[in-house]
């Protein structure tokens, strides 16, 4: 079986660290790579390839959204998964509109992201179940 | 003898009125002394005088009882009138307290001047007394109403503050407080796993419900200071069998140690779902619970009980907010709910709250009852409509994709699942076509979504042979829309929705919504 390669951004080192420990029990999913910003981001795409890219938004110096945008445009395979503790709807929506294949709510935790991961990989688009709750078509 | 000068020698004996009337005004004033309740009442009196005596020509008299400001000689403003108004505003005088007291002291001036034989005809100056009130009772009428009206815009702006800055802190907690408990989440996990003594596992699952709790206090507190009014902040309906799990806690958070909060029923898993979003109930229990609490905390602490009962053949679930308060007589249990009623002292409360619950519950199809007696508490009652679960089963609306674009079909995919639509995906143009007629018939609705990788005839064939319910939204400008083709009568109809090749998920999701409002229209 074929596991998916995840590149996670944080400028938060123990979500970085908590997610290295929680892929590394999850068989389907290795990390290829972890940024605690996004100054590295584009070197790190281009070497690493990752299937998906988890992303933190609030984060110092270039914009999360901006960097999302030209992974969008850039027709690189890598889908990106927003992994946020913020749950404002016009940031999910700007976040949608910048290309991100999945919005996951941090405080829906770690098993959440996971099946988001997996969602994403089969082709849908994935929202946790906070976000879900903010974004229902309605 | 001249106005001017009748004041000024019986100045003893108008303040002395003067005194007397501010003493009656009640309880503001009952702790001030002689000098505190003439205050300023002497200058004023002598600017009077002195403005009497300065000549006024007929213009510069019109322009002053316009109440223009370039009037002269109205610099009372700088003198003591403008002092006495600052101090009777400090003092706690309510606007029509502070205007009584100038219609006193005018009603006394000319009445004391008249008796003295101040002027030749006296039942002309009776006349003039007599305007002078009446027109002065209008104005304190007037004054009155407009006074109440700006505290109580001022008291909802204040409450919209409040709930303003709370929903920013309760972010910004949320956010602090995911960064932090999601790592805490995975260490107790890997913990768990680990090869401890046997004596750190209930450490380690006490570690495990502290997490859990603070994710729900997280989750609680984001609904708590969510917008009332807008309905997109939570599902259109809240599942009661798991509500009270996330709710009890940020209630329980606020509630001080002399006031003890008991659950009876409302934790119940067999409570059905209820036609009210998560954040509107949160909010109106929540100042149920908040009320109850400071009727508690005035006797010393209490107890609140929240039960809920199911009454199945109303449809209908009564959620209840029940104290051992002190309770509402006949006249406060009447005008509770009416806006700004408050028994709370000034600046206390908004007397909105229950007004508030009344009105989000009327607008979700809910009522709100409340029994009370003196002595023996409260009970309010959330009358909550059921979401019905045995409905019929939902008519079969069906979604089909002609896209390239993986990322626009899976964004479809889920907005449309998320309101129930059949999505299929088709790799070529037609494959899923619209089904037979009698399928058709029984559907509520079908949606196609295509890019220019579908055929266009093929398209214009489902729009034919679809019947009224078949809707076709378009990315991109491929299809033909010119005047006269079948293609701009569809448009015309609502039936064909046009948006861009490369649409944004704000307007894809306009596009789905208008289609899907077709249907339900």
């Amino acid at each position: 079986m074929n596991r998916v390669r995840v590149l996670c951004v944080d400028d938060n080192e123990e979500i970085l660290w908590a997610l290295g420990l929680h892929f590394s029990h999850t068989p389907d999913i290795t990390i290829v790579g972890s940024l605690s910003s996004l100054a590295g981001l584009a070197a790190a795409l281009n070497e690493t390839k990752p299937d998906i890219l988890v992303l933190d938004l609030d984060m110092p110096g270039k914009s999360p959204l901006e960097a999302m945008r030209e992974l969008d445009g850039s027709g690189a395979a890598t889908r990106t998964i927003v992994f946020s503790g913020h749950l404002r709807r016009e940031l999910i929506e700007r976040a949608m509109d910048a290309g991100a294949w999945g919005y996951v709510s941090k405080n829906d935790g770690e098993d959440a992201l996971v099946t988001a991961i997996r969602a994403v990989m089969a082709g849908e688009i994935a929202w946790s179940p906070e976000v879900q709750s903010v974004l229902a078509l309605r | 003898m001249r106005l001017s000068a009748f004041i000024l020698s019986n100045m003893e004996r108008i303040l002395q009125e003067w005194e007397d009337f501010a003493r009656a005004l009640g309880a503001v004033t009952k702790s001030m002394d002689a000098k505190a309740l003439r205050d300023h009442a002497k200058d004023i009196l002598s600017d009077v005088a002195a403005d009497l005596e300065i000549y006024q020509t007929a213009a510069q008299q019109e322009a002053k009882s316009k109440g223009s400001v370039q009037a002269p000689h109205s610099e009372f403003a700088a003198t003591g009138a403008g002092r006495h108004g600052d101090v009777r505003a400090t003092e706690g005088f309510t606007l029509d307290q502070m205007v009584s007291e100038y219609r006193a002291l005018r009603a006394s001036v000319l009445r004391l001047w008249t008796r003295a034989g101040g002027m030749a005809d006296r039942s002309e100056a009776e006349q003039i007394t007599r305007f002078n009130e009446a027109i002065d009772e209008a104005l304190a009428e007037s004054v009155k109403r407009y006074a109440r009206d700006v505290e109580r815009l001022i008291a909802a702006a204040h409450a919209k503050e409040r709930m303003a800055a709370l929903g920013t802190l309760s972010a910004g907690l949320g956010h602090d407080m995911s960064n932090v408990l999601m790592p805490m989440g995975v260490s107790i996990a890997e913990l768990e796993h680990a090869a401890l003594p046997p004596a750190s596992k209930p450490m380690l699952e006490a570690l495990r419900r502290s997490v859990e709790h603070l994710r729900g206090l997280t989750r609680g507190l984001r609904s708590l200071s969510a917008d009332p009014e807008d309905a997109r902040v939570s599902p259109a309906s809240t599942d009661l069998s798991t509500w009270w799990a996330e709710a009890t806690l940020p209630y329980k958070w606020t509630l001080s140690a002399d006031v003890r909060l008991h659950a009876s029923g409302v934790e119940s898993t067999a409570l059905p779902a209820v036609a009210v979003p998560k954040h509107v109930l949160m909010q109106a229990v929540f100042n149920l619970v908040q009320n109850a609490a400071e009727a508690l905390s005035s006797q010393g602490g209490g107890n609140i009980w929240v039960s809920a009962t199911e009454d199945r053949d109303e449809g209908t679930v009564s959620l209840q907010v029940r104290d051992d308060g002190p309770g509402m007589d006949a006249q406060t249990l009447a005008r509770c709910t009416e806006p700004f009623f408050t028994t709370k002292p000034r600046g206390r409360g908004t007397g909105l709250g229950l007004s508030l619950v009344r009105t989000a519950m009327e607008r979700h199809g809910g009522r709100l009852l409340i029994n009370s007696e003196p002595g023996k508490g409260s009970t309010f009652a959330l009358i909550l409509p059921v979401v019905q679960r045995d409905a019929q089963p939902q008519a079969v609306r069906t979604g089909i994709l002609t896209l390239r674009d993986a990322r626009v079909r899976a964004m479809i995919a889920a907005l449309l699942s998320g309101v129930g639509v059949e999505v299929s995906v088709e790799r070529e143009s037609g494959q899923a076509g619209v089904g037979p007629a009698a399928e058709r018939a029984t559907a509520h609705g079908f949606l196609r979504v295509a890019d220019d990788s579908a055929d266009p005839r093929e398209v214009l064939r489902f729009l034919d042979e679809g019947g009224p319910n078949v809707r076709v939204v378009v990315l991109g400008n491929w299809f033909p829309t010119n005047p006269g083709s079948a293609g701009e009568a569809a448009m015309h109809d609502g039936r064909l929705i046009q948006i861009a090749a490369e649409p944004s998920r704000s307007t894809l999701q306009g596009a789905l919504r208008r289609a899907i409002i077709g249907w339900e229209s």
